[in-house]
């Protein structure tokens, strides 16, 4: 529409062109001139109202009467003579006196004129307000500050989770409770603080100390002092507690900026089972609020480790419980046959496996040995041990015979899911011929000595119980008779027979053919031992230095005749008590009165003692023989030792062993030629 | 079949006093290391029964231990009874070491029963 023209643009009002004069005024900055002298001559409303005053107050005032007293003697000492060097001033920050007396920021910028002939005339200053800027220097410095802090909060956290790491690191690598309780105070005691200390806290709350690295010996310190109070204080309230002064001194060094003692508790799985208790040092870790959250991290961690060393060992010691408890039967009491074994659990840290032994009456004058090696570990393999161990028992003495036995063996084992490729070697001897019945389920052969040569029984094989290879799958159908063979061996009166699990020949790095030769030699070389000495020696040899991930189980057999009865001893008192065995049992079948056999094992005992303890204790390849033997109504024992003989300390010839001796036996003689031979002499009578 | 310790020292209360009992076989082997459990077990006692009825055998390093025993006892006057049933293991030795027999009991309510 033609008549709705719109209206000629006006001139915004923002646009209209200033008065120089309402410019001046009303700049978006302070405006003065002043003379030489200082004197304000000319000021704009601007930095009137930032002052507060009218213009009649501050004409002819000076410039240095508007600064605050601090500003002033740096306008004196500094502006003033800058400002006339070099002409101007830029960007100079002063505080000036504001309204009511307050402090009023500003920045400078100043020019001083001068007229034809050099000679100041005026000084034109703008005036900034800077109150805005000092704020932001003032935000920027606590942000400085606060980066700052920060970083060195940064560079604690840092040193103090790479502690915590390497605390962590080193206490798993430790096995056991009381190897990781060491190895905690000794890390934090002897590297991060003073001294440290760790308190138990028994199931009903009570505390007492139990480990700590030495230093200041705080162990000695009361349940009602400084310490026991701050340890009582941290179970109740589940926090750390930090304690500054003592008031018992220590030997703790003093410590500005922080606690002396910091108690921490040891909380896992809702149980605090411990306090952990460090010591300041002036030159370690403080103890103030900050560090709380590191300690309680510290303290977490160190319980997590401690509780799972303590839940390991738990575990592991139900397990070797409950296979010691399955292992600890009585062997069959009949001195015709001396059987005797050993069993060594793995190493330590590792758990429990299945490897078990037993003895036991088949029937009349028969003698069932088992030595058996379950797959696995921990309580589930000890426990399908101690199933397989009762199966075992159960179906020998239905009298089959060894290959029936594990077929019997290779039913159960398909019927309990568990036992499946356990080896086995199982032997029956009858105690009158000592003719012995063996049989191997996939188990290392049996080692028979006979007169001092070895050789290794590896007749009567077969696969291990339930195994499906080498045949019919083993099962309930495989229980028809010829599945399994045995086959047998004549024991004469000095023969052993060893039987053995893979632990004691499986070396990493050797041939088992090379680790079993090395037994059968070991043994034949060993076999005029004692039979329990036999099994240590073996063990002893095989097992020295060796740290073996398996269990190891050894038993040895020995028949006992009525004939002359020899034995070597090492130099080694533990070889006494096997010698008395295996001489009880040969005395036994003597069948004297009770009286002579307990005297002749006891005199026995001390003339043996007295020749490894005064003869040949020291020397090595020094022995001891001991030889028994039946001349009509008497038993004559000699023991000699090939060693130089040593006085006792009591001065009494022999000892007071040999005194005894003598009120033990009829006859009595002491020989010393080189070596010195114990003959003894004794009656008997029938059975008392 | 194995058992593990050759010698085992326990001790119970009764009546206010010190029962130590030793179990297997006390021999020159594990004679030291018996005797520290046993100077362990009374050092705190008022008066002690040592229970010889578990042992199925002991030498005469076994009566050192006994001896050196009783003798530590006696200085710090405490009371003290040895228990060992005539024809026992312990008996034996003890008889043929001609032990002392005023401190000899049969039984361990007789040596409870004779303590002051």
């Amino acid at each position: 529409m033609a008549g709705a023209r719109p209206n000629s643009p006006g001139v915004h009002p923002a646009l209209q062109p200033d008065s120089s004069e309402d410019l001046f005024e009303h700049a978006p900055c302070g405006y003065l001139t002043t003379l030489p002298d200082g004197s304000i001559i000319r000021v704009n409303q601007t930095f009137l109202t930032w002052l507060g005053r009218s213009r009649d107050d501050v004409l002819g005032l000076r410039f240095v009467d508007l600064l605050t007293d601090g500003g002033r003697i740096y306008h004196e000492t500094h502006l003033r003579p800058l400002l006339e060097m070099q002409g101007h001033l830029r960007q100079i920050a002063v505080d000036l006196v504001g309204p009511g007396g307050g402090r009023l920021a500003v920045l400078l910028n100043a020019v001083l004129h001068r007229d034809s002939e050099g000679q100041p005339v005026a000084v034109r200053t703008t005036v900034f307000d800077a109150s805005e800027r000092q704020h932001y220097e003032r935000e920027l410095l606590r942000e400085r500050r606060a980066a700052e802090d920060a970083a060195a909060t940064a560079r604690a956290l840092h040193e103090h989770s790479s502690f915590l790491a390497r605390l962590s690191r080193c206490l798993d690598e430790a096995d056991g409770w009381d190897e990781r309780a060491a190895r905690l105070v000794e890390l934090v005691g002897g590297e991060l603080v003073g001294a440290a200390e760790l308190w138990d806290v028994d199931a009903v709350g009570r505390v007492r100390p139990t480990v700590n690295n030495g230093s200041p010996g705080p162990g000695a310190e009361s349940l009602s002092g400084d310490v026991g109070s701050a340890v009582r204080a941290a179970v109740d309230t589940g926090e750390p507690v930090l304690r500054g002064e003592l008031s018992t001194p220590t030997t703790v060094d003093r410590v500005d900026g922080g606690a002396a003692l910091a108690a921490l508790p040891m909380t896992v799985r809702g149980r605090t089972s411990g306090v952990l208790v460090l010591w300041a040092r002036h030159d370690r870790l403080r103890f103030t609020p900050e560090v709380r959250p590191f300690l309680t991290e510290l303290a977490g961690r160190a319980a997590l480790s401690l509780d799972n060393a303590r839940l390991y060992e738990r575990e592991r010691s139900t397990a070797l419980t409950l296979q010691r408890s399955l292992l600890a039967g009585a062997v069959p009491d009949d001195p015709r046959l001396r059987i005797a074994a050993a069993y060594r659990p793995a190493v330590e840290g590792l758990e429990v496996g299945g490897d078990w032994h037993d003895a036991f009456t088949v029937g009349p004058n028969r003698i069932g040995v088992v030595v058996g090696d379950v797959v696995g570990r921990g309580i589930a393999a000890a426990a399908a041990m101690g199933q397989l161990r009762s199966a075992t028992r159960a179906v020998a003495t239905s009298g089959v015979g060894p290959a029936r036995v594990l077929e019997g063996l290779d039913q159960f084992v398909a019927h309990l899911d568990a036992g499946q490729m356990t080896t086995v070697a199982y032997v029956e001897i009858d105690l009158d011929s000592g003719r012995a019945t063996y049989a191997c389920a996939g188990h290392p052969p049996p080692v028979l000595v006979h007169e001092g040569t070895s050789r290794l029984l590896w007749d009567g094989r077969s696969p291990p119980l339930g195994a499906h290879i080498g045949g019919a799958p083993r099962g309930p159908a495989s229980s028809e008779p010829g599945c399994r063979t045995d086959a047998t061996v004549d024991l004469s009166a000095d023969d052993r027979l060893v039987l053995y699990t893979d632990g004691l020949v499986e070396r990493r790095r050797s041939p088992l053919q090379r680790s079993i030769d090395r037994l059968a030699a070991l043994a034949a070389r060993e076999a005029d031992l004692p039979v329990a000495s036999l099994v240590d020696a073996l063990t002893a040899e095989l097992l020295a230095g060796v740290v073996t991930p398996d269990d190891v189980c050894v038993v040895a057999i020995g028949r006992i005749a009525t004939g002359p009865f020899h034995r070597r001893l090492r130099p080694l008192v533990s070889d006494l008590r096997a010698l008395r065995a295996d001489l009880q049992a040969w005395l036994c079948l003597q069948d004297p009165d009770r009286t002579s056999v307990d005297a002749l094992v006891l005199a026995a005992n001390e003339a043996a003692a007295n020749a490894i303890e005064h003869g040949i204790r020291g020397e090595p390849g020094g022995t001891v023989t001991v030889r028994a033997e039946r001349a009509g109504d008497e038993i004559r024992i000699d023991v000699v030792d090939e060693g130089t003989w040593r006085a006792p300390e009591d001065g009494r010839f022999g000892g007071r062993g040999l005194t005894i001796v003598g009120r033990l036996v009829d006859h009595l003689e002491v020989h010393r030629d080189g070596g010195t031979r114990v003959h003894m002499r004794r009656r008997v009578g029938g059975p008392a | 079949m194995s058992p593990d310790d050759a010698c085992r020292v326990s001790t119970a209360e009764r009546d206010g006093r010190l029962v130590v009992c030793l179990t297997g076989e006390l021999d020159v082997a594990v004679a030291g290391e018996v005797e520290r459990a046993v100077n362990a077990a009374v050092a705190a006692a008022a008066a002690v029964v040592v229970d010889l009825d578990g042992l199925t055998f002991l030498d005469s390093a076994g009566v050192r231990v006994l001896d050196h025993l009783l003798g530590a006892c006696y200085e710090r006057g405490v009371p003290v009874r040895v228990v060992a049933t005539p024809g026992s293991p312990a008996a034996f030795t003890l008889r043929v070491c001609a032990f002392p027999d005023h401190v000899m009991c049969a039984s361990t309510d007789e040596a409870l029963a004779d303590l002051p």
